[in-house]
């Protein structure tokens, strides 16, 4: 490997190194538990395996390779393929704690907090534009929490709980009940299918089919987000409040609200925008209820569906709900008796017995390619785990860490079983697996997108946004605009609006050709041709004299290179088209709805689009300066295969390029590029 | 059950249909097998179809406020009725060109699903089975290209527009019968042609290495998901030689006629199923989503149904102008209807699978008539219900697919089209 390539990878594994205080343990918050510890929980892992394989017969998988070790530790912590400098670094090394020290590395860099928002955008639903309103203080409040490594109960336990204005700094927790605005029992369904495994759904219209659920028994628990409001009430009391109404009722014409009032109404929305209530514990059956235990429209108190009862009683007297993260609470909940903060307590509690389950099961399946339980999301009583043992102990690891995903992924990593190589062969459907290795599996279209940038942008972590994003600024900026509005400033916007009415109502009048522009621009708008507005407003600026305001730049970032940052920040969903969407991101309307099945257009981008304009025809592409850099047809060999698949070249590989890479140089560099990128090595991981 | 002589004839036709050997030798195979079946399976009929263009109203799209209407009653709230081109059917006043057109349509107004859930109500309706999560079902489309083979060998058999992720899929099928996905029907299939600067030899070269080496991955890791590359990139490889690919390129059409189908996504997409049907795509899904109206139903209907009504009725006088309604079924359905019952509060209805509406038009359907019959609220199906498998069963029925056809899946366990749906002949 060139020796350029060498020294950057030594650099970053120096830096990485553990520092020699803590006797081989990571440094910061991942080493308050040390290393031997992690390896003495992984191996009580890895003994319930090596038990259960032994009692049925089956042989573990050999141990991988590093080459096949460091690749997939790479895309399953932080959603990407090493470059080829950290590639040849881990395999390099001599030291024999390498593994944990790249896990411990991987796991405090950036890339961990964006492969794992992806993993939560997708299991609730994220979008950057939600029904009503933007989903960006979603976006940040969640990357946040990740970034901060919020233990996964603590998480839980806000989103729940969590009420006041949804467009507040910090306040981004109450998006997950307006994710489902105005569909309180959805909402529960989703709440016990994401975080208990268990499907409520069939029990909203009559007692579920398959499972033991009655229909009262769903609305016992839809009773704990009982008096839910979805909006801020507290804002309507205030003082901007009280202005609001009186100029849209200024506005309003004698037959109904006029457009000048619905878009003022609009502009003010983020204002009441949000969640309130605490929970009253208490819902009326649907009036068709049908069943002899109650009566149609009867009220129902919360009631947990197992595990223990909660007493609400006890729970009326406690403290507000807190709603807000980094400010104290500065509104309280209003009327309720706080079913909500039971429910969440009940809902997160170790003692809730599919909570710590179902989180230890999925995130087991994130790294090993199949739960111990499956599906993940569908548990009954007779439920029976393919081994029982290890079920337990990954139940208790995490009821252990404190529910710190970090440590718990930690230890998965350094069992030997997730260090096993891929398992060959169909699995046998219907069959319960025994974890004699992880199985293989396709990239995430995240994974892929992502990786495919590593090829692209050099320091591509470097280049990550997180929290705190522009355009979760702009929305918490506007809430705080609009807040402090006065009476003379909303007066002010609204006859300003009134005059901008009347002159548009001028401007049609003007002449058939500029009225005929303004249709080609609404049209424009409409399919979202961002180039062909801009053309068109600058022709009717010329036609009509009058600078017009000039419409917003949709892109997330200036300049050329705005689309090419990771897939967490792109808008969530990407648009569909998007090669990220074409590999199967979800659209994210139902949980769970990414998905990894092959399709024409996947191999489409892949032969002719993606790959040849950003990577092998892009002089500025990282992997190309790699290349640049080697001096022999070896070197570049190395580099190429190091950067794509995380290994070096076999004698046959070799023998293949090299004569090509010795005689054509460039455009031998560019064929070795493009056919590695259309490999299944590449696209999967083994 | 199938014996086994019959078993294996559907394996043979199933192979030769896959080569491309004829256009409908599997059914020929199967009649053949049937006649011999001693408990007196549906007798095969010929198809009235040949392709289908099914346009899916993903979230659940109102009954009240399309084609089930209920004038004076509590129930329908401010949408009004419009007077048809047929004596007795009235549809929503947002709807005024397909009034036009109901001579040509069927309207079915007796579905009833068991699903109330999104997820679970779109995979139903796509594949007449249940949402498990031990197995997945072939959606409509991958059903009619395993049975009735595809008739372009170079291109695509089944195509979804516009959608993805409401339960469409290959099921257990091997990933061939999948939809292709076409994300914006504007922008066609991307990436179809070499890129600029690639000589054919490069990219030969290229495809032969790679392939070099995905033939050794797959042989170390042998598992379908692998498989399914393989045949992604022949299939990929094969489409882009193919002159047919011009069947994706929506500019190849005059201007005035993509006006006609509206400038929305959903009406470039009846377009451009058209196009693919014309060129022998069997099976063509188009989807509007949207329809989820717990919040000001009826505000979103002023939305809605005008894009509908444009692309629909510009869909049906196109295809019947080129004399393709004939052998085309236009299929109109969602998961579920909506609530009768309005939530005041948010304007809003929700979910109502007891209850709802769809449409069927060309492929041998007599139009001009209303099938089915809710109450005087729209709550309740009194009069000839039509269940979820049988309206696929309706479909199946149109293409002339075996109903009590059975289908192992890999792990061995039978399925059939349309679920043992009963057709609703009545619409023929």
């Amino acid at each position: 490997m060139s020796l350029r390539c060498l020294a950057i990878g030594m650099v970053l594994l120096l830096l990485h190194a553990p520092d020699s205080r803590a006797e081989g343990d990571a440094p910061g918050a991942l080493g308050r538990i040390s290393r031997a510890k992690i390896a003495s929980a992984a191996a009580e892992i890895d003994r319930r395996i090596d038990a259960d394989l032994e009692a049925k017969g089956i042989k573990p998988t050999p141990p991988t390779s590093d080459a096949v070790f460091g690749r997939r530790v790479y895309l399953d912590l932080i959603g990407r393929i090493p470059t080829g400098a950290e590639a040849a670094a881990f395999l390099a090394s001599s030291d024999p704690d390498k593994r944990a020290v790249l896990i411990d590395h991987l796991l405090e860099s950036p890339g961990y907090d964006s492969h794992l928002f992806n993993w939560f955008a997708d299991l609730l639903r994220v979008k950057s534009k939600m029904k009503a309103a933007s989903g960006e203080a979603y976006i940040d409040y969640l990357k946040t929490e990740i970034e901060e490594n919020t233990p996964y109960d603590e998480l839980v336990r806000e989103l729940l709980t969590s009420s006041g204005p949804a467009m507040e700094r910090g306040n981004g927790a109450v998006n997950y009940y307006l994710r489902d605005r105005g569909m309180p029992e959805d909402n529960m369904s989703n709440t016990v299918r994401i975080f208990l495994g268990t499907r409520l759904e069939c029990a909203q219209c009559h007692n579920h089919p398959f499972d033991k659920w009655t229909q009262i028994q769903y609305f016992q628990m839809v009773a704990f987000t009982g008096g839910l409001q979805y909006k801020d009430t507290d804002y309507n009391k205030s003082e901007v409040a009280q202005h609001v109404r009186e100029i849209e009722k200024s506005l309003k014409g004698g037959a109904g609200p006029t457009q000048q009032a619905k878009n003022f109404n609009k502009m003010m929305q983020p204002l009441g925008y949000g969640i309130h209530g605490t929970g009253t514990g208490s819902v009326r059956l649907p009036h068709d209820y049908k069943y002899p235990d109650a009566k149609p429209e009867a009220a129902v108190t919360a009631k947990t569906m197992f595990g223990d009862a909660v007493n609400l009683a006890h729970t009326a007297a406690a403290p507000a709900v807190k709603g807000k993260r980094k400010t104290p609470p500065a509104r309280g909940g209003g009327a309720g008796v706080g079913s909500r903060e039971a429910y969440a307590e009940w809902l997160t509690s170790p003692k809730n017995p599919r909570f710590a389950t179902v989180i230890a099961n999925r995130m087991w399946k994130r790294m090993m390619g199949i739960g111990v339980i499956e599906p993940v999301d569908d548990l009954r009583d007779d439920t029976q785990p393919s081994n029982p043992a290890l079920m337990e102990g990954l139940r208790n690891l995490m009821v252990e860490v404190g529910f710190d995903l970090k440590q718990y992924l930690r230890t998965v990593c350094s069992t030997r079983a997730y260090q096993r190589s891929a398992v060959l062969g169909d699995l046998a459907e219907g069959e319960p697996f025994h974890f004699q290795g992880p199985l293989l599996r396709r990239m995430s279209a995240e994974q892929i997108w992502d990786s495919l940038l590593t090829l692209v942008v050099a320091n591509l972590d470097e280049t990550l946004e997180g929290a705190d994003s522009p355009e979760a600024e702009r929305v918490y900026k506007e809430y705080e605009e609009l807040s402090r509005l006065t009476k003379e400033d909303l007066q002010l916007i609204a006859n300003e609006g009134k005059r901008k009415a009347k002159a548009d109502m001028k401007a049609k009048e003007e002449t058939p050709a500029t009225l005929e522009l303004q249709r080609k621009i609404a049209r424009a708008k409409k399919k979202g041709d961002e180039d062909e507005v801009a053309r068109l407003t600058k022709e009717l600026e010329k036609q009509t004299g009058k600078p017009l305001l000039m419409p917003k730049k949709g892109g997330r970032r200036a300049g050329a290179d705005k689309d090419l940052v990771r897939a967490s920040d792109l808008p969530q969903p990407a648009r569909p088209g998007h090669l990220v969407r074409e590999f199967g991101q979800g659209d994210r309307e139902q949980i769970e709805a990414s998905h990894k099945d092959p399709a024409v257009p996947q191999v489409l981008t892949l032969l002719n689009g993606f790959i040849e304009r950003r990577v092998t025809s892009n002089p500025r592409a990282a992997i190309n300066d790699a290349l640049s850099a080697a001096r022999s047809p070896e070197e570049k060999l190395k580099a190429a295969f190091l950067g794509v698949l995380g290994r070096l070249p076999g004698s046959a590989e070799k023998a293949l390029w090299i004569p090509d890479l010795s005689a054509q140089g460039a455009s031998a560099s560019k064929d070795l590029v493009a056919t590695l990128l259309n490999t299944h090595e590449f696209m999967f991981i083994q | 059950m199938m014996d086994d002589l019959s078993r294996r004839r559907f394996l043979s036709g199933a192979a030769m249909s896959l080569l491309g050997v004829g256009s409908l030798p599997l059914l020929e195979s199967l009649a053949a097998a049937q006649d011999k079946q001693q408990d007196g399976p549906a007798p095969l009929r010929p198809a009235t179809a040949k392709n289908v263009i099914y346009l899916f109203m993903t979230g659940g799209m109102t009954h009240l406020d399309t084609f089930d209407l209920k004038p004076g009653a509590a129930t329908q709230g401010p949408t009004e009725a419009l007077k048809t081109a047929v004596d007795g059917i009235q549809i929503s006043s947002h709807l005024p060109n397909l009034a036009r057109h109901m001579d040509k349509i069927a309207i079915i107004n007796s579905l009833n699903s068991t699903q109330g859930a999104h997820a679970q109500g779109q995979y139903f309706m796509h594949t007449s089975y249940t949402l498990r999560g031990t197995i997945k079902h072939p959606t409509m489309g991958a059903w009619l290209n395993l049975m009735g083979g595809r008739q372009n060998p170079n291109l695509p058999g089944h195509v979804q527009i516009g959608g993805g992720s409401n339960g469409a899929s290959a099921g257990f099928l091997e990933s061939r019968f999948a939809p292709l996905p076409i994300g914006d029907p504007a922008g066609g299939l991307q990436d179809s042609a070499r890129a600029a600067g690639v000589s054919g030899e490069t990219f030969d070269r290229r495809l032969e290495r790679a392939k070099a080496m995905n033939k050794e991955f797959a042989a170390a890791h042998d598992q379908k998901e692998v498989r399914a590359y393989s045949d992604m990139y022949d299939e990929a490889v094969r489409l882009m030689s193919s002159k047919d690919l011009e069947a994706f390129d929506l500019r190849k059409e005059p201007e005035n006629l993509r006006q006609a189908y509206g400038t929305s996504s959903f009406g470039q997409g009846c377009l451009l199923a058209r196009r693919l049907i014309e060129n022998k795509v069997r099976f063509v899904e188009v989807e509007q989503g949207g329809w989820d109206t717990h919040n000001e139903n009826f505000e979103s209907m002023e939305e809605k149904l005008p894009v509908i009504d444009q692309a629909l009725s510009a869909l049906l006088s196109d295809l019947d102008s080129r004399g393709l309604l004939e052998e085309t079924l236009v299929v109109l359905t969602t998961e579920f209807g909506r609530t009768p019952k309005i939530v005041t509060e948010r304007m809003g209805r929700n979910h109502y699978p007891k209850a709802f509406s769809g449409l069927m038009a060309g492929g041998g359907i007599r139009g001009g008539q209303k099938y089915g019959k809710t109450d005087a609220t729209g709550e309740e199906v009194v009069e000839n219900k039509v269940s979820v498998p049988d309206f696929n069963a309706t479909i199946a029925y149109a293409l002339g697919l075996p109903l009590d056809h059975i289908v192992h899946s890999p792990s061995g366990r039978p399925f059939t089209v349309a679920d043992k749906g009963k057709p609703v002949t009545a619409l023929f």
